[in-house]
């Protein structure tokens, strides 16, 4: 029992890795280059001059004390959605931020039933492998 | 008749004959027939090699006249990447991909030896893919489709492609695709005899396309670093997702297999892992290959797409009704005594490993059923991948200094007190010193103490694996390790890779977390700053290089007022033929930093330069192609299993298992 809740401790710390305090580089990162003529960058990483002008838009909107949200929200009534390069954690884009822990938690399930089928301390196992090699030989 | 979709019918008719010989062959207990279907299988090969030499053929001589060679080269493109062009389209790709998975099992048939039952039941379903890609290949995926008249020149290569990344980045990848199908086949054809062994069998081609697959990402990752104009090294494109996904589930698979290999369990679940493998392998194809990606709505016109998704569609169901039929036969044993022992640390490993995978290929896929079902793309950036890989990295990163040292069956407290006292309090103390000298970040933190514990129990394994082998053997401290490495190379092989991708984390931490960037407005003769470094724009300079028009700004670099770089350049290049301009970025290793130059613009006397200064990443490609590589290559070249015995440190390793097993099974 001790053992398993330091396992559990490990992996509750473990998962809950604080997500860093949210900076314009971080809002950068989470938006597409808006430039009409087809690019494919992350305005973070993008020298566009859209990408550059956004940049400088989102700034101004930090320096007001405009909330993370409210600058998201300013860019997609400015841009429309297609500048969101991280779906928004809102109405139907629950779903992609929802169903990973819904997953993990499936799998901790899944290790939970594997880890109940214990085998006895006194258990004697063969080495399968050792033993396919054998039988192969003779 | 036109000689590549000759040569490609023959290689369907003798796909077809081997595989109704190898179902006769089994049905009717006749051995004779395995003889000719193992030789009409080399044929398919000799066959597919010429398919493969004709079409390399087409290029090299630049005949227009075949739309794939028109579509994808062009009179100026040079020799090396007219070569490439194979397989810079689906066509080509496809006949790569069954060239190399024709060649994989004509290996398997000229070892007549290892032909045994559990091979005469897998080979039907390579064969059936195979007949399957001939018939795409003479249909809707045809590279020898003549055009009715000979066009001048041809389109020429994506300038993108025009790089030596792309030499080797698909091949190696394709060469890790076609051998996912092995274990695959070996998989369904152990489930249909109620024969585990299959999982022994795969190891070796598991490994194989493991290796591929690393070197097929390695590669594209480096592509990305010197080619694209961002100055990263993984982006987390749908592309890139393609190919990493079922790298993920190998990874996992080969871990499993060493508690398969120990005590008989997880069987249940290494089919699963097998089954996603080859499943993800075919969907990365249908994401890279079909044009799915630029929109779902194209989808429709891409005749391909519609031939993966049937053909995932029927392996998927197939599989999983065999499942069902054979389960009650699929004998997996109990494998868990303690979460806190070597099980429970692979158990872990695959747990992260799948929720890796579950992220990467929701986030790669929900685009598609955004835009399917609610009729725009909602795009999933690197953000969402980052906030969930990055804890399953650290997770994984801890679990992977843990393992070498925790006990099968069950660690007791003293011994892990024992094993991992001093590998924690070293991590605690390069904390510490790293603290003090600055490296204070958290991610930067963590890479160190991982890193330190890593290392740490890894080497002290070693040590006790040489130590032991001077108990039984003491032939002087050189002989020890050498002997200590020959009869324990798995081990070995395995920690290298562990290395290998440890050094890969920490590269990736160092360069992100510590990476200083920015755009300068340079004159020539002008000197700007950035972190340590200084950058004097000394010359720009402009020349024709083959096919392109290039434009070149060259700079000293100094540091502490030395120089230590001359004629750095920032390049761009132009290609008339596509009327399309391309930045080429360089990467310069100085020290423990790469400084990295992306040009914006150049004039004749000044330059727009993005500069970076991106600490350890030679790390990455120093761990990844040599490091990672080379130890799947010591796990390749031995049959000897994983230490056996209770606890971690015991070593028995019969010496003589080698030599009497070695070669004689796939």
């Amino acid at each position: 029992m001790k053992y398993k809740m330091v396992a559990i401790w490990f992996l509750v710390l473990v998962f809950a890795v604080p997500v860093l305090a949210v900076n314009e580089e971080e809002i950068f990162s989470n938006l597409n280059c808006p430039d009409k003529e087809g690019c494919i960058m992350i305005v973070v990483d993008c020298t566009c001059p859209s990408s550059l002008e956004i940049k400088d838009k989102v700034r101004a909107m930090l320096d007001q004390g405009l909330s993370e949200k409210q600058v998201y929200n300013s860019l997609v009534s400015e841009y429309g959605k297609g500048v969101l390069a991280t779906p928004p954690k809102e109405g139907f884009d629950w779903i992609v931020w929802l169903a990973l822990p819904a997953g993990i938690i499936v799998g901790g399930v899944v290790v939970y039933k594997i880890s109940r089928k214990r085998m006895d301390e006194n258990e004697e196992f063969d080495y399968e492998y050792e033993k396919f090699l054998q039988e192969k030989k003779t | 008749m036109e000689l590549g979709e000759t040569t490609l019918i023959i290689a369907l008719l003798l796909t077809v004959y081997a595989l109704f010989a190898h179902i006769i062959g089994i049905w009717k207990k006749k051995d004779e027939l395995f003889d000719s279907a193992r030789i009409a299988i080399i044929g398919i090969a000799v066959l597919t090699t010429i398919a493969s030499i004709w079409l390399f053929n087409l290029f090299i001589t630049r005949n227009f006249q075949y739309e794939y060679v028109a579509m994808y080269s062009s009179l100026d493109l040079s020799l090396v990447y007219t070569i490439s062009a194979f397989w810079a389209g689906a066509d080509g790709s496809l006949l790569l991909w069954a060239w190399l998975i024709s060649i994989y099992i004509a290996i398997i048939a000229a070892r007549g030896k290892s032909y045994d039952n559990l091979i005469k039941h897998a080979m039907p379903v390579i064969l059936i893919t195979l007949a399957y890609f001939f018939y795409m290949l003479l249909t809707v995926s045809r590279p020898f489709r003549m055009l009715d008249f000979m066009p001048v020149d041809g389109n020429g290569l994506n300038p993108l492609l025009q790089d030596p990344g792309m030499l080797f980045h698909p091949t190696t990848l394709f060469w890790g695709y076609a051998g996912v199908i092995i274990p695959f086949a070996l998989m369904v054809a152990g489930i249909y005899l109620s024969d585990d062994t299959w999982i022994y069998r795969a190891r070796r081609w598991a490994l194989w396309a493991w290796l591929g697959l690393a070197l097929g990402n390695m590669f594209g990752s480096w592509w990305a670093y010197t080619v694209l104009n961002w100055g990263g090294f993984w982006g987390w494109d749908p592309v890139e997702n393609a190919s990493f996904l079922p790298f993920l589930t190998m990874t996992a698979f080969y871990h499993s297999t060493m508690i398969t290999e120990r005590k008989g369990g997880m069987k249940f679940w290494n089919i699963l892992l097998i089954l996603f493998t080859w499943e993800l392998t075919v969907y990365g194809t249908l994401l890279t290959r079909s044009g799915i990606i630029a929109s779902v709505h194209t989808f429709g016109e891409s005749v391909t797409a519609q031939y993966y998704i049937n053909y995932m569609i029927v392996v998927l169901a197939a599989t999983l009704a065999l499942v069902a039929w054979k389960y009650n036969t699929i004998k997996s044993k109990k494998i868990l005594e303690s979460f806190v022992s070597r099980e429970g640390s692979f158990l872990f490993n695959n747990w992260i490993f799948m929720a890796a995978t579950t992220s990467v290929l929701w986030g790669t896929t929900y685009p598609l059923l955004s835009e399917a079902f609610r009729g725009y793309k909602v795009m999933v950036g690197p953000s969402f991948y980052n906030q969930i890989n990055v804890p399953l990295g650290i997770a994984l990163l801890f679990l992977m200094g843990i393992c070498p040292l925790i006990a099968w069956r069950k660690a007791s407290i003293s011994h892990l007190q024992r094993n991992f006292t001093k590998p924690l309090a070293l991590a605690v103390i390069a904390m510490i010193i790293a603290f003090i000298i600055g490296i204070r970040e958290f991610y930067a933190q963590v890479a160190v103490a991982g890193s330190v514990l890593v290392t740490a129990t890894h080497l002290l394994d070693i040590s006790r694996i040489v130590k032991k082998q001077k108990k039984i053997d003491d032939t002087g401290a050189l002989k020890n390790i050498y002997r200590a490495f020959m009869n324990n190379r798995r081990t070995f092989g395995g920690y290298m890779c562990h290395i290998g991708i440890l050094m890969i984390i920490v590269a990736a931490a160092g360069a992100v977390v510590y990476e200083q960037a920015q755009t300068f407005n340079m004159r020539i003769g002008g000197t700007y700053s950035l972190g340590d470094y200084e950058f004097k724009l000394t010359n720009i300079g402009q020349y024709a290089e083959g096919n392109r028009e290039v434009q070149a700004a060259y700079f000293d670099v100094y540091k502490n007022g030395e120089r230590i770089l001359t004629k750095a350049t920032a390049l761009m290049y132009y290609y008339a033929k596509q009327d399309n301009t391309n930045v080429k970025p360089m990467a310069y290793t100085v020290g423990i930093d790469d400084l990295y130059f992306s040009a914006q613009a150049i004039t004749a006397n000044s330059a727009t330069v993005k500069i970076k200064v991106m600490p350890l990443m030679f790390l990455m490609w120093l761990g990844g192609f040599h490091v990672l590589i080379l130890g799947i290559l010591i796990c390749l070249s031995t049959v000897v299993p994983i230490r056996r015995k209770i606890t971690s440190d015991d070593i028995n390793i019969n010496k003589n298992i080698e030599k009497n097993y070695s070669g004689e099974y796939t």
